[in-house]
């Protein structure tokens, strides 16, 4: 039996699940995404602001967490582009800035909005929590210009009338949820939704459900449902099924290396007597 | 250094600062909201200026590895030379907008950052399969549940069996909220009493080791 | 003059540090409250002395930002790595520590130089061992993932607030045969950090871990009254569950004030 446990030698488990990871991508199974709670809770909220709603989105988009966080905020963005909505986009990673240019903003359709007036990028404060503070408490302190046209805040069509968080209609967060829950919605009382991996997904259940957060989607699984709900094909959708395939490698190699345990704790029982 | 300025004023400044921003969430007068607002600025660019710390101490240790030619010393002459091109086209003409920066940015940086994070996908599946093993009831109950939820967050779950997402998004809803506010309160009660430490000028560790304490 | 919806915290926390400033009192007159058993703290001597029999280095490294709520997890970590900077300054074993900020650097060259001075070993205290690699993440993972490959080391230690890079060097210290301890407070690492690991440090125990070393009053004092307003959380809990449930939202009300 020994030679069989695929374990004893992790190569195999990581040939696998390259395997298993790379068939769902190249030939899609095409499996249904139901929709969970938090999604739904989140496209809702986000379908009813009015045209013109002022909607701050806060990132510590990197490259790094690219493959978690890329496709709940690329979702959630195109949606607000749809809806006609004012953009402000602030980043407390360093790389966000660049990620949001670079990366994101190509990847969606902006309906003909135009940078100024319709969505503006604050680039990239330093200090993380306490740069969040500074930044929701009074936003033209910390931030004199824009990323890209390197434009004195107060010039920008889109920031007039916008100096702390309040003045925001909804906010955005992708990354960690407790930061913006301390300094967004618990002094300022603004909606918030957040964007958060996947793993961490049922840390933020609490949260969620003592309406401190309106809306949470949860890693590839959120933005894929989120995608079906906007009925566009994006990163979410095209991983879903190689999502579904590692989860239940993993959920496999739980039970058969506990069916393994018990058989030779069995042998081993046997043995002694 | 004397005791003093090495350990009571750094004492002195973080209980003041504590209590006075302890103030401002509080207290609504105007003046504590503007000198409020501008201690958070400094917090901003006290870190932004943390970073050459950084790059100092990473060359100081790179150059006395290449110095005294360690083992791998190649590998830590190439590091300097990246961390060096990176900073400086970084900084040549629009910061950050200089085809080179962009290219390594986009290219190399991006997807060596998306690799590492891949790499937990291997890992997971291997600690999964070496450690987690039902060795008594409580164990056990971690397995079970686990494996509910591992197949809820995933569509496959529905598709096996539809009472599988049921069954994990009850232990979701009710075991891990419970479990997770407890575990929240507790650091929270953690935290609370190590900033009350700090405003009593107890919480020492950071400016002095313990046995001076 | 109060800003409105903040009464109900300004008296939980005016209650709480009085509550906490009198037990601290308390044990400083030598009725401190008693600490149970950490494991993972006791372990500590065993790791260093397996390092020290092997003569292989013991790599530790400090997690979490200072300017936020994981700064508490930092500063146990910091109060550790004194703890662990004493034994290895006396026993000689080679200590290897990768801080995870730069923010960090200075602060734990101060306390392993303190302590090899104090041990009068300061003659074994190199800076070149504190191998800072960069603020961003995944490089960071990468070069604690290639310090635990080059020097093979024989313990690793982990103490402080941690993300998805903790599997990334816990499951390279079980590749390459390290004994682990961790610790830390984010309730999303707990799982691997307890399933790759031989002996953890979770939530609470974290910030136990400063006063179970030093047994200091001040600091055992902290503990025993996070216990009693534990007590007092659990009585409002208890209360609102009552009262909800009988249709009357008095509480409810009081809180949200």
């Amino acid at each position: 039996m020994e030679k069989y446990v695929v374990w004893k030698d992790h190569r195999w488990i990581y040939l696998l699940l390259i395997v298993v990871v790379s068939i769902p991508i190249l030939s899609p199974i095409g499996l249904p995404v139901p929709i969970s709670k938090s999604t739904m809770m989140s496209f809702d909220l986000i379908e009813k602001l009015p045209k013109g709603s002022k909607v701050l989105v806060s990132s510590v988009l990197a490259g790094g967490n690219w493959p978690d966080l890329g496709p709940p905020e690329t979702a959630l963005v195109q949606h607000l582009f749809r809806r006609g909505v004012k953009i402000v986009f602030i980043g407390f990673a360093d790389e966000t800035p660049t990620i949001t240019e670079t990366t994101l903003l190509p990847r969606i359709n902006k309906y003909g909005a135009r940078y100024g007036e319709d969505y503006v990028n604050l680039g990239f404060l330093a200090g993380g929590e306490s740069a969040m503070a500074a930044f929701a408490n009074d936003i033209r302190k910390v931030v004199t210009v824009d990323f890209v046209l390197k434009k004195p805040i107060a010039e920008i069509p889109i920031m007039k009338d916008i100096y702390k968080c309040s003045d925001f209609d909804l906010v955005i967060h992708i990354g960690m949820a407790e930061d913006p829950i301390r300094q967004y919605f618990t002094p300022f009382r603004v909606p918030l939704i957040v964007g958060v991996y996947g793993m961490m997904g049922p840390h933020y259940i609490p949260y969620l459900e003592a309406g401190q957060l309106s809306g949470m989607v949860i890693g590839l699984r959120g933005a894929a449902e989120y995608e079906y709900l906007l009925g566009f094909k994006g990163e979410g959708l095209m991983g879903s099924d190689s999502l579904s395939m590692t989860h239940l490698l993993v959920a496999l190699f739980c039970i058969l290396g506990n069916v393994y345990y018990f058989i030779t704790k069995t042998k081993r029982k046997g043995d002694k007597r | 250094m004397s005791e003093f300025l090495r350990r009571d004023i750094p004492l002195l400044i973080t209980a003041f600062l504590t209590l006075f921003m302890l103030a401002e969430y509080f207290i609504d007068l105007p003046i504590l909201g503007k000198l409020g607002g501008d201690i958070r600025s400094w917090g901003v660019v006290i870190s932004a200026f943390v970073l050459p710390i950084g790059i100092v101490t990473l060359v100081r240790n790179n150059v006395t590895i290449i110095r005294r030619r360690e083992k791998n010393w190649p590998y830590y002459l190439w590091s300097l030379i990246i961390m060096f091109t990176m900073i400086i086209t970084g900084l040549i003409g629009d910061l950050g907008k200089h085809p080179v920066f962009i290219w390594l940015y986009n290219n190399i940086f991006t997807h060596l950052s998306s690799t590492m994070y891949s790499i937990l996908a291997f890992f997971i599946t291997t600690a999964s399969a070496r450690a987690f093993r039902a060795r008594n009831v409580d164990a056990a109950l971690v397995l079970i549940s686990g494996v509910f939820v591992i197949l809820t967050v995933a569509p496959i779950g529905e598709v096996i069996w539809p009472g599988i997402p049921v069954i994990g998004n009850w232990f979701l809803d009710i075991p891990n909220m419970a479990g997770m506010r407890g575990i929240i309160i507790g650091v929270g009660l953690g935290v609370l009493a190590l900033g009350i430490r700090t405003i009593l000028g107890y919480e020492k560790g950071i400016v002095m080791g313990e046995k001076e304490r | 003059m109060l800003i409105a919806g903040r009464y109900s915290s300004l008296v939980f926390l005016l209650a709480f540090s009085i509550i906490t400033f009198y037990i601290i009192q308390r044990s400083r007159r030598g009725k401190a409250p008693q600490i149970r058993k950490l494991p993972a703290i006791d372990a500590i001597d065993e790791v260093v002395g397996r390092a020290a029999e092997m003569g292989r280095p013991l790599i530790y490294t400090v997690g979490g930002v200072l300017d936020n709520v994981e700064a508490p997890q930092a500063i146990t970590g910091f109060t550790i790595l004194d703890y662990v900077a004493h034994k290895t300054a006396k026993t000689g074993v080679d200590l290897i520590i990768c801080p995870r900020f730069a923010t960090h650097i200075p602060i734990v060259t101060d306390i392993v130089r303190e302590a090899y001075r104090a041990e009068g070993t300061l003659d074994l205290f190199k800076p070149e061992r504190i191998q800072y690699y960069s603020d961003t993440q995944f490089a960071f993972a990468t070069g604690v993932m290639g310090a635990i490959a080059r020097e093979r080391p024989a313990s690793f230690i982990m103490i402080g607030a941690w993300w998805a890079e903790a599997l990334m060097f816990l499951e390279t210290a079980v590749i390459y045969g390290a004994m682990s301890i961790g610790g830390t407070a984010n309730t999303h690492q707990i799982p691997w950090i307890v399933l790759c690991t031989s002996y953890t440090l979770f939530g609470e125990e974290m910030f136990a871990a400063g006063a179970y070393l030093s047994k200091d009053p001040i600091s055992v004092g902290t503990i025993g009254a996070t216990d009693i307003e534990r007590y007092i959380i659990i009585s409002l809990i208890l209360l609102g569950v009552i009262l909800v449930t009988m249709g009357i939202p008095f509480l409810n009300r009081l809180l949200s004030m």
